[in-house]
């Protein structure tokens, strides 16, 4: 199953200022333990928008709608995935400031499912978050937090 | 909103989803179920509604610097483009190019500078947590509300029918030009209305009845009720006041039942500026008035049409400020196919109205008075802080709307509230508290040093007399910005006249940046919710698709009602308004509306479609 993720780079100061860069590293669960997808690396093509809300309205809450205001530079990674439970984790630069967000996907045949995503405008407490993820992403907490 | 000759044809000619006389008075939870299986038919289909053609950036001109890129779309055949925002001449403007129609280039924003100045309050909203829809196209075909939408509903429309006894020149919307009749029933309306509430992080609060004209349905009071019941703390009704100025009853029946506001349309002081409700208007303020109900003013402004009358407006409205609770105006729309000659005719801004308002208030009301509607979120940073909860807030965007608010002397003069609040440093004071909150200061600790420090922000010397009592105005601004307090809220605007602006975009200014921050939505019959600028901006692929899927046809409206739609036309009768001693007081002092003869008044109403009896 191909999985599709982005790192990208963008910077705007309207409608607000935006100064994000974000890199996403994909995991598979295998048997408790996180596996790191090997992903192929190409440009950005107008093909990816749809895909590119999908991934951050929500999490960072931008859209390709946000991102053409400014400088954009992102790399699309297209990540094989053998197993049935995908961890995306986005480390996010908010100007500046530092944040992780997780991503759960479960394939049930053929179909992805997003069963969870961190929301940057209602993230709770970690230790809430990382029970939640680690019980729909069947990997303990400790194993998260080595991510 | 002003159309032009309808585009086209609606793209996909939906039939009527379902036969609307035999699911009316099926429960709301089944109504429901039925609305949503409905729904994904009636979305904006791609290829079909709209292309893509995101492929180059339109260029820029000598004299030209770049503001900005955003999405746009082209204003005839709606597909999605590329745009750029820059200033020229101290003038904001839009320009795109669409691959099968050519260029457009449109005035954004008519005063750079305060274009700067309210960039800098931009604030975005927190998202909707519970989308209505799947995030499937892109914006703005994607209504919604899509997971990217970044605000939540500050006030929610709902169009209990598109029936109207006016035939306003313009319109293409109400039920005898449409060939059908959009009224949905009550079980339906109160799905529509649950729907809204169960947004999160913060559900609908606000909700406006609107139409065609919702006082022409007979249980209007039922559905002001039923929104009340269902946790809308504010209602709205929108008319053009003519049956409220024939029947005081109705108004009394209005607020009893929860009415918080009437919102009336009120385009100018004169029959020529304003031939909707000129005449009846005094006599609808009058009903308002024994009823105690408020009413807001709503004028549309047009270039070369009413702008010369905007001060006047905002006088009238002082003249009746037991009464008239806010002045909200709004720039043009000009939706349809319009030539670029007769728009700049007809074009104006938000800074253009400021201008003249400044121009034609002496002074009084400066352009600095305003503020961008998101000037005002910090107050929900703050309290939101203080209450750990996720707050109401105002988070559109910069260049959709301003507003102030006006107090008066017992000598006519204007005082905006900015002349002795400091606005800014409020604001700013509130937004550092929130902040150390965040960072663990106590929220007792902030609640006092807000109280502390709030003296330094008004000089009550400059405040009307009314003020002149410090302690107790500062007391008000505490209640309303602390504690959040509803009826200290009331007071104040019993106090003042709001005045408000919004400029509801149009195919030929659009900026997909602005609709994704919206805050004022539709709530559609088949449950979307969709921002009022993708809603009536696109009829053909929202508005008129949904509404017509859930519609009957006027024979079986007739068939059910008795009433023949045909008959449903109001016939003005002039002689009879302008000899009353309401009309003659409702305009002394403003307009010397008593020297117009008789003639000049039938031919303006008659020129704008409302017949009079001779
Ligand atoms: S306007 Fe809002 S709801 Fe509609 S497609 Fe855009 S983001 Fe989604
Ligand atoms: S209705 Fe239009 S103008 Fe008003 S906030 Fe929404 S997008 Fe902006």
């Amino acid at each position: 199953m191909r999985i599709k993720a982005f790192s990208f780079e963008a910077k705007a100061s309207e409608p607000r200022p935006i100064d994000v860069k974000v890199e996403t590293r994909v995991y598979e669960a295998r048997r408790g333990r996180a596996v790191r997808l090997s992903c192929a690396e190409r440009p950005f093509s107008l093909d990816d928008a749809l895909d590119f809300d999908l991934e951050f309205s929500d999490t960072l809450q931008l859209t390709y709608a946000d991102v053409i205001h400014g400088s954009f530079s992102c790399r699309v990674l297209d990540c094989e995935a053998g197993g049935d439970t995908i961890i995306k984790v986005l480390d996010a630069q908010l100007s500046g400031r530092r944040v992780r967000l997780f991503i759960v996907l479960t394939v049930e045949e053929g179909d992805v499912r997003r069963v969870y995503a961190d929301r940057i405008t209602g993230l709770g407490e970690w230790r809430e978050r990382a029970t939640k993820i680690s019980r729909l992403a069947s990997l303990p907490p400790s194993e998260l937090e080595a991510l | 909103m002003l159309s032009g000759d309808h585009m086209r044809p609606p793209a996909v000619e939906e039939a009527r989803a379902i036969k609307y006389p035999e699911v009316r008075d099926l429960p709301p939870e089944e109504i429901g179920r039925l609305a949503r299986s409905i729904a994904p038919r009636l979305m904006p289909k791609p290829g079909v509604d709209y292309k893509l053609y995101l492929g180059s950036r339109p260029e820029l001109r000598e004299g030209e610097r770049l503001l900005s890129y955003t999405l746009s779309v082209c204003p005839q055949c709606y597909s999605l483009l590329v745009a750029v925002i820059f200033e020229r001449d101290g003038k904001v403007y839009e320009r795109k190019v669409c691959p099968e129609h050519g260029e457009f280039e449109e005035l954004y924003f008519g005063d750079y500078a305060t274009y700067e100045r309210f960039r800098k309050w931009q604030r975005d909203g927190k998202g909707v947590w519970t989308p209505n829809v799947k995030l499937e196209a892109l914006c703005p075909y994607n209504c919604g509300l899509c997971p990217r939408h970044k605000s939540h509903t500050a006030l929610l429309n709902l169009v209990a029918t598109n029936r109207c006894s006016l035939r306003c020149w313009y319109c293409f919307f109400y039920a005898a030009k449409a060939g059908y009749v959009y009224e949905p029933s009550l079980n339906h309306i109160r799905f529509m209305l649950r729907e809204a509430r169960r947004m999160l992080p913060y559900p609908a609060v606000a909700v406006q009845i609107t139409g065609g004209e919702p006082l022409m349905r007979d249980d209007i009071v039922d559905i002001v009720r039923i929104a009340k019941e269902e946790g809308y703390k504010h209602v709205q009704v929108n008319t053009e006041g003519i049956r409220l100025a024939f029947d005081p009853e109705l108004a009394v029946k209005l607020r009893e039942a929860g009415t918080n506001v009437i919102y009336m349309s009120f385009d100018g002081v004169t029959p020529f500026t304003n031939p909707k409700n000129h005449w009846e208007v005094p006599y609808t303020l009058e009903n308002l008035r024994r009823a105690r109900l408020g009413v807001v003013l709503v004028p549309t402004v047009i270039r070369g049409y009413n702008l010369h009358e905007v001060g006047a407006i905002i006088r009238f409205g002082v003249k009746h400020a037991d009464i008239v609770r806010g002045v909200n105006m709004q720039p043009v729309s000009i939706v349809g196919r319009v030539p670029r000659k007769e728009r700049e005719k007809m074009r104006v801004t938000i800074p253009d109205v400021l201008l003249e308002i400044e121009k034609q208030t002496d002074g009084q009301i400066r352009r600095e008075d305003w503020y961008p509607v998101p000037s005002v979120v910090p107050v929900s940073r703050f309290i939101e802080a203080i209450t750990g909860r996720p707050q109401f807030e105002l988070t559109t965007h910069f260049a959709c709307g301003a507003a102030t608010y006006i107090f008066w002397d017992d000598d006519g003069e204007l005082i905006p509230i900015t002349r002795f609040v400091d606005v800014e440093g409020l604001m700013q004071l509130l937004e550092r508290e929130a902040e150390e909150i965040r960072k663990g200061k106590s929220k007792y600790m902030a609640m006092l040093s807000v109280l502390l420090k709030l003296s330094r922000y008004v000089d009550v010397s400059k405040a009307p007399k009314k003020f002149k009592s410090k302690r107790k105005f500062l007391k008000y601004i505490y209640k309303i910005l602390v504690r959040h307090d509803y009826s200290s809220l009331g007071e104040f605007h019993y106090q003042s006249l709001f005045l408000g602006m919004m400029h509801f975009q149009d195919p030929y200014n659009y900026d997909v940046s602005r609709v994704q921050r919206c805050e004022i939505h539709y709530v559609m019959p088949d449950g979307r919710i969709v921002p009022f600028c993708t809603f009536n901006v696109f009829p053909e692929l929202y508005r008129d698709r949904a509404q017509r899927a859930f519609s009957y046809t006027i024979e079986e409206w007739e068939q059910l009602t008795g009433k023949k739609l045909s008959e449903e036309v109001y016939v003005r009768n002039i002689k009879k308004l302008i000899r009353g001693e309401p009309y003659r007081r409702a305009y002394e002092g403003i307009a010397d509306v008593l020297s117009i003869p008789y003639e000049e008044h039938v031919k303006a109403s008659k020129r704008f479609g409302i017949p009079v009896a001779e």
